[in-house]
């Protein structure tokens, strides 16, 4: 069994020959590979034969994802990850040479912008941007590359992408925005506007998401939530703010025949049981070591794929042994009957062994009976 | 009786988050001649009910934010009553900033956030901090708390050079020192020789405050 078909049995939460395993290469591949993370981030190419050899160096895995290199920096469609509408410090730049780009918070929209985003949706972000023309082109470019290494992962090498394209709640998008700690305040000082700007975001959001898509053939959209968690906000607030925005571009993805992976951070517990009628067999929930997953295997383990939800300073500070244990036990308690992928995001320094520990164990341990 | 119903009513609005009764009740407390101070600790009182609730996982830290943000605009109104200066009213002196090499800062922001609801002065030094940079705060301003903070695993090294830093310089035992992280734990906090680690921002405004008391 190939990993495309091993991957689409676990969505279809069917057992395949064994469980999937698919750990998040991120910079570490450039230590892996004896290049700084400067040279992985600067040189592509580079990037893509660092990540290509750490991956061979671990015995293959299941799902990839592109190597975030500084093309992706220069999007002017992709909201977060690009120096066009956020302040990131990238290595060799703001930073030193083996330091991975960072996120500096600061606030682009003032509370004045609720407005304009209600009469424009997204169009009014892109007016935020700093990119014009020739930046479109340097776009065009990088999805010419990011076309060129899906084609030869998926049709050569038969392996998945983790998300083919990107998109994100409205409630991060506000985040993002206004900055975490004021958009807190938002919540409780001008609810209704955070409100009618989800409104009014959510279709472009889901267009952002549907739109690149068509050029790759691919069929799974990564929405990222790391602000919505239960630590941050209550269940109460989730509902308002979140849930509704979380479940129609869901079924609207699921409708056209995609699968959204629904990649949360932080607790999310006490939110899964929103998720109860959720597409079935359409999404993918990406859930790392804050949220209980065994309890996601009970309230969601027939309605969608479950992945994660190894503890990520475990591969840096831990122990081959520990990551063992933590792998079987995940396994032991989500592997029945199909839909679970064992992964994690990995620190830029994770260890090597501790890694192949991850995709060794999972390879052996996580072997399905005929 | 008129008087400690507004108090009861002033911690309830605190515990509510209802921004506007707040500011309302607390003006009315100065017109009928409270004592300012009163005034305070009642507002303390209403922030100290939810983060007890927040530490039972009753409340999000989202309501924590928001009583800290009320509870410092709340404070500036009571301020210009004060008799005595801000200067000895504060609660503690703290020199907080994300460590060399880390640039994370919004888990940094919200533990300023609290730490200023509750009394504190901060001295933020922001993001990617070197280990001189602590040194010099804690000396100039004679701060009694470090704290540092770091996202990323490799924030490790950059806070064991702090500490090593703050020995040079002889102040380490004139300070306690906290770390924060998504990441730290006991082994790090030990190998580092920190004197506590939190990985909530509540967590670590208790502490800070328990340092203080200690002080």
């Amino acid at each position: 069994m190939d990993s495309i078909e091993r991957v689409n049995k676990a969505i279809n939460l069917e057992e395949p020959d064994r469980v999937p395993v698919a750990p998040l290469i991120g910079y570490e591949a450039a230590r892996f590979f004896d290049i700084t993370i400067e040279e992985f981030f600067v040189n592509r190419k580079k990037a893509e034969r660092a990540y290509e050899y750490t991956i061979d160096k671990l015995g293959g895995i299941d799902m990839v994802m592109l190597p975030s290199t500084y093309i992706d920096f220069y999007s002017p469609l992709s909201p977060s990850y690009s120096l066009y509408y956020c302040d990131w410090k990238l290595p060799g730049k703001e930073l030193s040479g083996n330091v991975m780009p960072q996120f500096n918070e600061k606030p682009i929209m003032d509370e004045n912008g609720y407005d304009l985003l209600i009469n424009e949706g997204l169009t009014h972000f892109l007016s935020l941007r700093k990119a014009g023309f020739w930046d479109l082109l340097k776009f065009f470019k990088a999805m010419k590359r990011n076309k060129a290494f899906y084609r030869k992962w998926f049709y050569e090498r038969r392996v998945p992408m983790v998300s083919d394209t990107f998109t994100m709640l409205p409630f991060d998008m506000l985040a993002l925005m206004r900055g975490l700690t004021i958009f807190l305040t938002d919540l409780y000082r001008r609810p209704e506007k955070v409100i009618e700007a989800s409104d009014a975001l959510i279709d472009g959001l889901i267009a952002l998401g549907e739109f690149p898509i068509k050029g790759f053939s691919g069929k799974i959209i990564f929405q990222g939530s790391q602000q919505a968690s239960a630590e941050i906000i209550s269940s109460n607030q989730f509902e308002k703010f979140c849930f509704p925005y979380l479940k129609r571009m869901t079924e609207e993805f699921a409708k056209d025949g995609l699968i959204s992976h629904l990649h949360h951070h932080g607790n999310w517990t006490p939110f899964l049981k929103y998720l109860g009628d959720f597409p079935k067999k359409k999404c993918i929930l990406y859930l790392d070591d804050k949220t209980d997953i065994s309890k996601a295997k009970e309230i969601l383990g027939d309605r969608m794929c479950l992945m994660g939800n190894i503890c990520a300073s475990l591969l840096s500070l831990g122990t081959p042994k520990k990551v063992e244990k933590a792998t079987k036990k995940i396994i032991d308690g989500c592997a029945d009957g199909g839909g679970l992928i064992i992964s994690c995001e990995n620190p830029p320094d994770a260890q090597f062994e501790n890694l192949k520990a991850l995709v060794d164990t999972t390879k052996k341990y996580g072997v399905y009976r005929a | 009786m008129e008087s400690e119903g507004l108090k009861e009513e002033l911690v309830s609005a605190v515990t509510n988050l209802e921004e506007n009764k707040v500011y309302e009740i607390v003006e009315q407390m100065l017109e009928s001649g409270e004592n300012p101070k009163r005034i305070i600790e009642n507002l303390r009182k209403g922030m100290t009910i939810i983060g007890d609730e927040y530490s039972k996982c009753a409340r999000a830290l989202c309501d924590l934010v928001m009583a800290s943000e009320i509870l410092k605009s709340a404070i500036r109104l009571v301020e210009p009553s004060l008799k005595m200066s801000a200067v000895t009213q504060i609660r503690g002196k703290v020199v907080i900033g994300t460590v060399q090499g880390d640039i994370h800062d919004i888990g940094k922001n919200i533990v300023i956030s609290l730490l200023e609801g509750d009394g504190f002065s901060v001295y933020d030094l922001g993001v990617d901090v070197p280990p001189q940079k602590f040194v010099e705060k804690v000396e100039e301003t004679n701060a009694k708390v470090v704290a540092m903070s770091g996202l990323l695993t490799v924030s490790y090294p950059s806070m064991k050079e702090t500490v090593i830093a703050l020995k040079r310089s002889g102040i380490r035992d004139k300070v306690k020192i906290i770390i924060g992280g998504a990441f730290v734990n006991e082994k790090w906090r030990n190998d580092v020789e920190a004197d506590a680690y939190s990985k909530n921002a509540y967590e670590g405004v208790e502490i800070i405050k328990r340092f203080v008391g200690e002080a």
